[in-house]
């Protein structure tokens, strides 16, 4: 049902020449009243482990409201129990289990009790195995839109998962995607508030930035059931060649998560109520449950999921393509100077070509030349050099 | 009616009059031309002795054109009303008082012999009916024909005698359905069914009859009822040289003939602007009140307050299991076969059972009998033809009507990309024999196919069709003695092919097989008493299929979904009885019973615990033809009709329904693959309660009909679905489930005009539709236990339709529709997990879409109005929602890049221009 639901939206959506999906914002008086949200995960690649403890807001405002003061520990079945404490940052409470403590097929389960004394506890979630990352690829497609005429190129990624008879039958993928990007002018010659400044030799320094996104978006996989434990082709993100992303170097970190049934059936069910699109038959959104609830009334279930996981990870670097075309990326481009200089500083002077081809000195916008200002670092990671 | 005493009073002199039969002296002359009935009678009251009583609003319409030239009065009356359905009474020496119509001369026997008091003796009778039926003869020339029913020899004292008539076109030789017989002096008349029969129970007399058709010459004639009998009568084609001639006759009501009772002319069908230029029967019943469309370009329909999957939708006695093309863009039927479309949402009688809301029957055509009828059209979805072939003249003919779509050319022109890669079509065909072995004997067999396919992009297929076939026998035993025996056969089956990714690609195949026997007698025992008695035998077979692995390279794995049996069998008994000419009362019983039969393999859970595979105790194996599960249940229908006067009437009822097959879907409209399932011994049949009433009132003056109707539904055991329900991967559908009670209620109020140039409709629904689901543990709650609105709540519906018709051949057509948006559920807050907003749901249906509203217009243009021609064309040309208006389908929410984003999603946000070409054979009159 599902996936042809997924596919009909779109057929219908359009049929006519006209369906279409429109920003929509309602307008309604929701009685909102803030529930409590615990959001935590414990995983096998590392000793210090975070719990995040936060309130929902409204759906005007979304903004991230962290609770402070509560008291966190999680405990293994063993009755060991391990303490965490808020970090700096409110709302985020770190805790220092060591990797060998965590241990396949143990069973660990989160405790909290907020500053207002009310205790919430998780069930017991087991450390599932976890197999190698498979193999992580790309295609170069071709995706068409709305306008006949205009065609989008891009990079599809993709995974292959490999299990056995040993591993579990569910997984989650969280992705981070690093890429090289470059400022258009390095730095030369500026008006700052000090005065004009004209370099003999143009600084570089800022010119090559690496940024690095974890990529906002649910990806989990079951295979229960299937004849094999594998599955191939999973649909991963696509970037499209509109932006520098693919312009000089790619690399995207795949971290695979191990998962109980009942982690997968949590998160499978936050995608599809929130990254899935509605088809012309319609859903009915549903609650989506997590395992932390209220010891004293079970009704009370905290938002969010306490999990753990084994981890592994896999990392690829994408060079640029053959067929992707950068040509109509135009990011930046100098503005004419007409009439006064304006206020602000510094003014960055560079030089740039006209429509017609002729070179024009003209103004740098200051993201052009320091790189740093997009997010970026000009730190190289140490990875950046593998192939 | 003040005037009816001195009507009673003109009686009794009348009748001395006819004793003592008095020479009159006045002799009038004079020619009057063009002149109304007042002017004439003030201009003879002027020359002579006389006085005129009438009311004016009887002669309004009667233009005088007279030549006269010493005519005694009763003989200068006579000519002047006898074409007229007007009568009078003379009474010497001046007094003339004209009498509406022409039925006294037949009530007076009752009236003389109930007001002096005498029992009725056969007697008395036959001596004043001859004294009719001289008077009658008298009066009226040889012209008028005399039909003949029965002999004297078999009249039998006292007794009433029971007519059939057949009524058929004279120049096809189809059967006229819905055809009129009406004596007026009774004011009682019949409408003929589908084969064209009517049946009337009268008095041995002579009756003055007329016989109406929509667009057929009115044919009067007088009945000489001896006894029980047959007689056949032909109507002609009305050929009108100048406007159309508006009777204002007695017709029935045919909206009020039954509480909740919907009734779409075939005109209806053609006027109505729809989408894609295709005439369409169930966008017609949407304008209806109480019928509402979840959404735009979505299958099914809510009807009072119900799930979509409580409508039986029959063709002729098929029912079909699946009546939209293109997941409900049309329907799946050629609307140029229907001949009558009826949806009964009220009262239902006792022969229909099975789905809780409604049954839409559609009635085809039974064909031309007399000469080759073939018509057709082409729109820019599709094109449809339809032959009619007389086998056997006069007795026998063969319907055929295909359609098909070429809808790819349009799918090439869409914006969508997915869509310019897709391909979509779809056909319908269906085929009608129809035998008049004799007056008491018909055969009808009808065989139909359906088919829709759809490739989405290369990775996913979709296909899916009905077919069915049906045999229909009627046999006579006397006039009011029928019997009707039918052997049915459905089978709904679809198939999907998901293939956009390979390793969980699969293929999905349902089947649903329908074997049907029902047999029915009916009895008209007398004027006051009808009575329907029959069984219903209902097999289903159903196979909801394997999920199979698709490709070599899907590691998805095979499950069975499994397969169900079950033996639906009912009997019911229908009963009309009238008290008097006002009050009638409607009893029925249905009694149905449902037995699951295996094989099947049915698990047992743990006492007090949810159906989940956790809380399996044990599992049964039944063998074929086993019983699993067993439910009876006795169905009660009742009604009342009481005719406050001849303009308004009241009428009740109460209906109980009973449901063994549902529908799986977790989407708020049917989706292509939703999969029908019988309940089980987990399942419990739905079951509804109806309390309906209604008020009608005729406005005969500008030819309005109103009417309101209120009505309040229980229903038990109604199915929802439990959060995030899948019905692919399980044969264990009770884990999906849970069952809740649903409360609907509303009023609908719908005021129509059906003669004149500007003709159409306006209709209210206010209706509210509510869920609750509140088992004995937590696990069986929705909404924790609380009471929402389903998803087809909308409070607020109002459709307006409107013809024009500017001329002869161009005519105007607009609909409006109006309704609250749906509900819906909306977040109340936004959290942060692992850095990304998610949303966290209100209670359920706690919100609403936008409202809905649509407007559009078509206009049609006939062909030359040439009475002798081959074929006659018209073309309409149509706007569907010529404001552009985007309605919303739904609104949801998307967690992107770390954004929460809000969106609305409607299925068509422009006005859609289409044009499409209708033909057929002969002139513009001819259907």
């Amino acid at each position: 049902m599902k996936a042809i639901s997924q596919n009909l939206v779109v057929l219908l959506s359009v049929v006519l020449l006209s369906s279409c999906i429109e920003r929509y914002l309602p307008v309604t008086e929701l009685n909102f009243s803030p529930k409590l949200v615990i959001d935590g995960m414990i995983a096998n690649n590392e000793s210090d482990h975070e719990i995040v403890i936060s309130e929902s807001s409204p759906t005007e405002n979304p903004v991230f409201v962290p609770v402070s003061g509560c008291k966190v520990s999680v405990e293994d079945g063993h009755g060991n129990s391990f303490l965490f404490s808020e970090s700096k940052d409110k709302g985020h409470y770190v805790g220092r289990i060591d990797a060998a403590q965590i241990v396949i097929g143990e069973k660990y389960r989160l405790h909290v009790k907020t500053s207002m004394g009310a205790e919430y506890v998780s069930s017991y979630e087991e450390l599932m195995p976890c197999p190698e990352v498979d193999r992580v690829y790309y295609e170069v497609q071709t995706k068409q839109t709305e306008n006949p005429d205009i065609t989008e190129n891009g990079l599809q990624f993709y995974i292959d998962f490999k299990g056995d008879a040993n591993s579990g039958h569910f997984y989650r993928w969280q992705l981070t995607q690093t890429y090289e990007y470059h400022s258009k002018w390095p730095l030369d010659k500026w008006l700052g508030k000090d005065g004009f400044h004209d370099l003999e030799e143009p600084d570089y320094s800022n010119f090559v930035c690496y940024r690095t996104d974890k990529l906002k978006s649910v990806y989990v996989l079951s295979t229960d059931g299937f004849s094999q434990n594998k599955f191939l082709k999973y649909k991963l993100h696509f970037v499209e060649d509109q932006t520098e992303v693919l312009m000089y170097k790619y690399s995207l970190l795949v971290n695979q998560y191990s998962l109980t049934k009942r982690a997968y059936n949590y998160w499978e069910n936050l995608r599809k109520n929130n990254q899935e699109t509605v088809d012309l038959f319609g859903k009915q959104p549903a609650n989506v449950k997590g395992n932390i609830s209220n010891v004293n009334d079970t009704t009370d279930v905290a938002l969010g999921y306490f999990g753990v996981s084994s981890v592994k990870s896999k990392r690829i670097m994408v060079t640029p393509v053959e067929g992707l075309n950068f040509n109509h990326f135009l990011r930046c481009q100098a503005d004419v100077i007409d009439g006064p200089l304006p206020g602000e500083r510094p003014l960055y002077f560079v030089t740039d070509y006209d429509a017609n081809g002729n070179i024009y000195t003209g103004l740098g916008a200051p993201s052009c030349i320091d790189c740093t200002l997009l997010g970026g670092t000009t730190v190289k990671p140490p990875y950046w050099d593998e192939k | 009616m003040k005037f009816s005493l001195i009507y009673i009073f003109a009686f009794f002199v009348f009748l001395l009059d006819l004793a003592g039969q008095e020479k009159n002296n006045i002799q009038i002359s004079g020619s009057f031309h063009n002149i109304t009935f007042p002017e004439f009678a003030s201009q003879l009251e002027k020359q002579y002795q006389l006085h005129f009583y009438f009311e004016d609003k009887w002669v309004s319409a009667l233009v005088v054109n007279l030549e006269a030239e010493n005519l005694t009065v009763p003989a200068l009356m006579e000519k002047l009303l006898l074409p007229t359905l007007l009568d009078f009474v003379y009474q010497p020496p001046g007094t003339i008082f004209i009498l509406p119509d022409k039925k006294f001369i037949h009530q007076l026997p009752e009236y003389y012999l109930s007001s002096s008091g005498l029992d009725s003796t056969q007697n008395q009778q036959r001596s004043l009916t001859e004294m009719e039926q001289k008077y009658l003869l008298g009066r009226q020339p040889d012209r008028i024909k005399t039909i003949v029913i029965g002999s004297w020899d078999k009249a039998k004292a006292g007794k009433m005698a029971v007519i059939t008539g057949k009524l058929t076109d004279e120049e096809t030789g189809e059967s006229l359905a819905g055809a009129i017989i009406y004596v007026p002096e009774l004011q009682k008349g019949a409408a003929s069914d589908a084969n064209g029969f009517a049946t009337l129970t009268l008095k041995p007399g002579i009756y003055a009859v007329a016989f109406q058709y929509l667009g057929m010459s009115e044919v009067k004639g007088n009945l000489d009822v001896r006894s029980d009998g047959y007689f056949s009568v032909t109507l002609k084609k009305q050929f009108h040289a100048i406007d159309e001639v508006l009777v204002h006759g007695q017709k029935a009501q045919k909206r009020s003939s039954k509480l909740g009772m919907e009734n779409v002319s075939v005109k209806t069908m053609k006027e109505l602007p729809t989408l894609m230029g295709e005439k369409d029967v169930m966008k017609v019943a949407q304008m209806l009140p109480g019928i509402v469309s979840v959404g735009e370009g979505s299958a099914g329909v809510n009807v009072r307050g119900g799930n979509a999957d409580q409508n039986l939708f029959y063709l002729n006695e098929i029912p079909v299991y699946n009546s939209s093309h293109l997941f409900g863009f049309f329907s799946s039927i050629n609307s140029d076969i229907i001949n009558n479309f009826t949806i009964y949402k009220g009262q239902i009688p006792a022969e229909y059972g099975g789905r809780l809301s409604s049954v839409f029957n559609v009635e085809l055509r039974k064909g031309h009998k007399n000469t080759f009828f073939t018509q057709g059209g082409i729109s820019p979805v599709s094109a449809n033809a339809e032959i009619e072939i007389p086998v056997v003249k006069e007795k026998a003919s063969l319907i055929l009507s295909g359609r098909s779509s070429y809808s790819d050319w349009i799918l090439k022109r869409l914006k969508d990309p997915n869509l310019r890669n897709s391909k979509a079509s779809f056909y319908d065909f269906a085929g009608s024999f129809d035998y008049n072995l004799n007056d008491k004997n018909q055969i009808n067999i009808l065989a139909y196919n359906s088919n829709d396919n759809f490739n989405l992009n290369g990775y996913t297929e979709y296909a899916y069709g009905n077919l069915g076939a049906s045999v229909n026998y009627v046999h006579r035993f006397s006039p009011g003695l029928k019997s009707s025996v039918s052997a049915i056969g459905s089978s709904y089956n679809f198939e999907t092919i998901e293939k956009s990714s390979a390793s969980k690609a699969y293929s999905h195949s349902y089947e649903l097989n329908h074997y049907e026997f029902r047999g029915s007698v009916s009895w008209l025992a007398n004027e006051h008493h009808t009575f329907k008695a029959g069984t219903d035998l209902i097999m289903y077979d159903l196979n909801r299929g394997v999920i199979n692995p698709y490709g070599e390279e899907s590691l998805r794995p095979s499950i069975n979904l499994g397969s169900e049996r079950g033996l639906e069998t009912s009997v019911f008994v229908d009963d009309n009885i009238s008290l008097g000419p006002r009050l009638s009362f409607y009893a029925g019983l249905r009694f149905s019973m449902f037995t699951e039969l295996g094989p099947k393999t049915v698990r047992e859970y743990l006492p007090g615990t949810s159906f989940s595979d956790t809380n399996v105790s044990s599992t049964k194996d039944y063998q074929n033809g086993d019983r699993i599960s067993n439910y009876n249940n006795p169905e009660l229908r009742a009604g009342m009709d009481f005719k406050i006067s001849e303009n308004n009437s009241v009428k009740l009822s109460f209906t109980q329904m009973t449901q063994y097959v549902f529908m799986l879907s977790n989407s708020i409209s049917i989706a292509p693959n939703d999969q029908w399932k019988l309940v089980d011994s987990h399942i419990k049949p739905p079951k509804s309660e109806q309390y309906s009433a209604g008020y009608y009132q005729d406005f005969n003056k500008h030819g309005l009909n109103a009417s309101f109707e209120l009505y309040f539904k229980q229903v038990h055991h109604v199915v929802e679905y439990k959060d995030g329900a899948d019905f692919l991967s399980s044969p264990y559908v009770e884990t999906a489930i849970l069952q809740g009670d649903q409360n609907a209620y509303g009023a609908e109020f719908m005021l129509s005009k059906t003669t004149g140039r500007l003709t159409g409709w306006l209709s209210y629904t206010h209706s509210r539709s509510f869920i609750t689901v509140n088992g004995e543990n937590d696990w069986a709650d929705i909404n924790q236990g609380k009471k929402y609105p389903s998803n087809y709540d909308k409070p607020h519906v109002l459709n307006t339709f409107l013809n024009l018709e500017i001329s002869r051949r161009f005519a105007l057509s607009s609909n409006l529709s109006y309704s609250t948006g749906r509900p819906v559920t909306l977040p109340q807050s936004v959290y942060y997990i692992d850095e990304q907003p998610f949303v966290d749901y209100s209670g359920r249906n706690e919100y609403r879409i936008p409202d809905y509203l649509r407007l559009d217009v078509a206009l049609r243009i006939e062909g030359n109005l040439k009475v002798k021609k081959p074929m006659h064309s018209y073309w309409t040309i149509g706007v569907y929602n010529l404001t552009g208006r985007s309605n919303a389908n739904s609104i949801f929410f998307l967690s992107e890049k770390g954004r929460l984003n809000g969106y609305k999603y409607s299925v068509i946000g422009v006005p859609i221009l289409t044009i499409s070409w209708n033909w057929k054979l002969g002139n513009y009159e001819s259907n």
